[in-house]
């Protein structure tokens, strides 16, 4: 299996900072959060009340919109994701033409399916579904690619997972083109009642744009979001070929388990560490040519501090020059989406030579003794970027994004 | 691969292991999914009766594709949301439901520091588990992987407590677990049951996906296949050809076994 370099050359993304790359990029670099209070249903006993919501999410071009509004919410989402992904890459007129896998983070969809429909009045959850079809098997034949295609969930880490398989698909030979990231509209009643009465999700009830705030002090757990970002990746080789426009290169991944807890993080960095390493190793790239952390941190006292940890083992003397931010405090936390949006953060870092701030950050930790980006994005240039994604189950990723 | 009753479910969760002599840290698995006890059962069943005991699991991955995990929990969530509202939600529910649940579990328990995740949970798992399967062993770099399947047969379907139609004759559904250790070499396996060989001259144009697989339609057929000889020489899954299934006979192109 040779090891072609991978290039990463369409976006698309609904998040609740905007449906297209140029406002998403114009709001994480304004340090805007996405932060409200939830109207969708009642929160009025819910210990926290807010959420990064995706509103409006509109029809594909080239589809019908009568027929994208009877979809799930999710389905919508994940199409518009690969429809925007693969217009952007200027692969959509010729994606039948070549072998498209389709690698997607999803951790929950039959369960907010349900919940959903019972909500409405439903009865789903009570009915046989022997003739279920998944969100991945159906895009798929939506989007009419003729390649492999996988759900995967790592809890948070979902995102990644994918972008690791899509890239050896890629190496294998196994497809042409592949399009992967993640998708999750997680914000139900349940979930926000189940983080909630976990003690994981932010109080601050009353000024929810102030809510998430990684590495800060006055932090008091993370803010629900939702959403979803998926990515086109092909090799250098092909990309060259067709002049194809591109984001930045996948240059590696590493993934580790803590294998202690199913949802506090390990009190041993050690894992982390090593999906971090394994990804540098990876890329071939050393610690202090790394010029910018999108970190995991979601505003827990507990994490946010073991990430920390994690880093300064990683980087020891580049760290105090390296800048660490969390987009979190802006995006709220997307859950199964989270690490491919966060890569997307990474890939407008990479563009714009901008580097997206923590915002709500003005009482750093000292604990979290790191090179922050405080409240405003800083202008720099940046050829590498690193994002951690950490997730229930114990899972460790990290992934590499350089300038091709 | 294990079989059990809720009953037999009840007991596993007590104690997964095959024999009763290895004391477990039980409470554990108070909040888990059924599926994930069984998941868990069968990797232990795996262990002891293929001569795995002594194997060091620190640096393999693990990925289990249960199917419609949670779904039991969630009814009863449901109904317990609907009486007490918000704050009679278990924080146990997303931690232990959700498509995660049984890889994180196995790693836990076996101290596997590899890779772990879920694959999507439907009967249709089982194609894209070997696929996945062969493609994190194919480089070399995972000493092995644990693949574990789930699902109930028939389909567990819960009652609905608003209806009076009584679904007592209904039959009992008993879970079922398929748990695969996978090497990427063949000389480090003492047994060979089954050969997954990634394919290189696949191309686009043949019949839709996921045509060609039905002899592999639930876990019950593969385990059977296993235990009693494959029935063909190869069983592609996919009629894309990314993956196919081969007896013991090597093919020209090895992949992970």
């Amino acid at each position: 299996m040779s090891k072609a370099e991978i290039w990463i050359t369409g976006v698309g993304a609904a998040t609740p900072l905007g449906h297209s790359l140029s406002a998403i990029a114009d709001n994480l670099l304004a340090g805007r959060s996405g932060v409200r209070r939830v109207s969708r249903f009642s929160v009025a006993d819910h210990p926290s009340q807010i959420a990064a919501l995706v509103e409006h999410l509109p029809c594909p071009p080239d589809w019908d919109a009568s027929e994208f509004s009877r979809w799930s919410d999710l389905e919508q989402l994940t199409l518009w994701c690969c429809s925007a992904a693969l217009h952007d890459s200027g692969l959509w007129r010729t994606r039948s033409e070549m072998r498209v896998g389709l690698v997607l983070g999803s951790a929950a969809e039959l369960l907010c399916l349900w919940e959903t429909d019972f909500i409405r009045g439903g009865k789903q959850i009570y009915q046989a579904r022997a003739d279920f079809e998944p969100v991945v098997a159906r895009t798929r034949q939506w989007l009419g690619i003729s390649g492999p295609a996988v759900a995967v969930s790592a809890a948070c880490a979902s995102g990644n997972i994918a972008l690791a398989l899509a890239r050896r698909w890629l190496e294998m030979g196994w497809v042409d083109v592949c399009l992967a990231g993640a998708c999750d509209l997680a914000v139900t009643p349940i979930s926000l009642a189940g983080f909630g009465n976990l003690r994981a999700l932010s109080r601050r009830n009353e000024d929810p744009q102030a809510a998430s705030r990684p590495f800060d002090l006055d932090r008091d757990g993370f803010v629900m979001g939702e959403g979803g970002t998926m990515f086109v990746l092909e090799k250098a080789a092909s990309a060259r070929k067709r002049s194809a426009q591109v984001y930045a290169r996948l240059a590696g991944c590493g993934a580790s388990s803590d294998a202690h807890n199913m949802v506090i993080p390990s009190p041993d960095p050690q894992p982390a560490i090593a999906a971090m390493r394994q990804a540098l190793a990876d890329a071939a790239i050393e610690p202090a040519e790394v010029d910018y952390v999108n970190a995991h941190a979601t505003s827990t006292s507990v994490g946010d501090i073991a990430e920390a940890q994690v880093l300064e083992a990683v980087f020891a003397d580049h760290l105090p020059r390296l800048p660490v931010s969390s987009t979190k405090s802006m995006t709220g936390h997307l859950l199964t989406a989270a690490a491919a949006v966060e890569a997307l953060a990474c890939l407008i870092a990479i563009k714009h030579r901008a580097i997206p701030p923590t915002i709500n950050l003005h009482n750093p930790d000292p604990k979290c003794p790191l090179c922050h980006v405080p409240n405003q994005a800083q202008e720099r240039p940046v050829r590498v970027a690193v994002s951690n994604s950490f997730g229930f189950g114990g899972s460790n990723t990290c992934v590499v994004l350089a300038a091709a | 691969m294990l079989r059990a009753s809720p009953d037999q479910i009840a007991a596993l969760r007590r104690n997964p292991l095959p024999t009763p002599c290895q004391p477990l840290s039980l409470p554990l698995l108070k909040h888990a999914d059924d599926q994930t006890v069984i998941g868990l059962a069968a990797v232990y069943q795996a262990i002891h009766h293929h001569g795995l005991a002594e194997t060091d699991f620190s640096e393999w991955g693990v990925v289990a594709a249960p199917s419609y995990l949670g779904r039991a929990a969630l009814a009863a969530t449901l109904q317990r949301m609907a009486v007490e509202g918000a704050w009679g939600i278990s924080p146990h529910f997303i931690p232990h439901h959700s498509l995660h649940a049984i890889s994180g579990t196995i790693s836990q328990f076996l101290k596997i520091h590899g890779p772990n995740f879920g694959i999507e949970s439907t009967p249709r798992g089982l194609a894209e588990g070997l696929t996945v399967a062969a493609t994190l062993l194919a480089t070399g770099e995972l000493p092995g992987l644990w693949l574990v399947f789930t699902e109930y047969e028939p389909e567990l379907v819960p009652a609905d407590p608003s209806s009076s139609t009584a679904n007592g004759f209904a039959p009992v559904p008993t879970c079922i677990a398929l748990a695969l250790a996978l090497v990427p070499d063949a000389s480090l396996s003492p047994e060979i049951m089954l050969r997954i060989c990634p394919q290189a001259n696949s191309r686009s144009g043949a019949a839709p996906a996921w045509a060609a697989w039905m002899p592999l339609e639930n876990v019950r057929t593969l385990a059977g296949a296993l235990a009693h000889g494959l029935p063909s020489r190869h069983w592609r899954l996919g009629s894309h050809g990314w993956v196919e299934l081969t007896d013991m006979d090597p093919g020209p192109e090895s992949g992970c076994e």
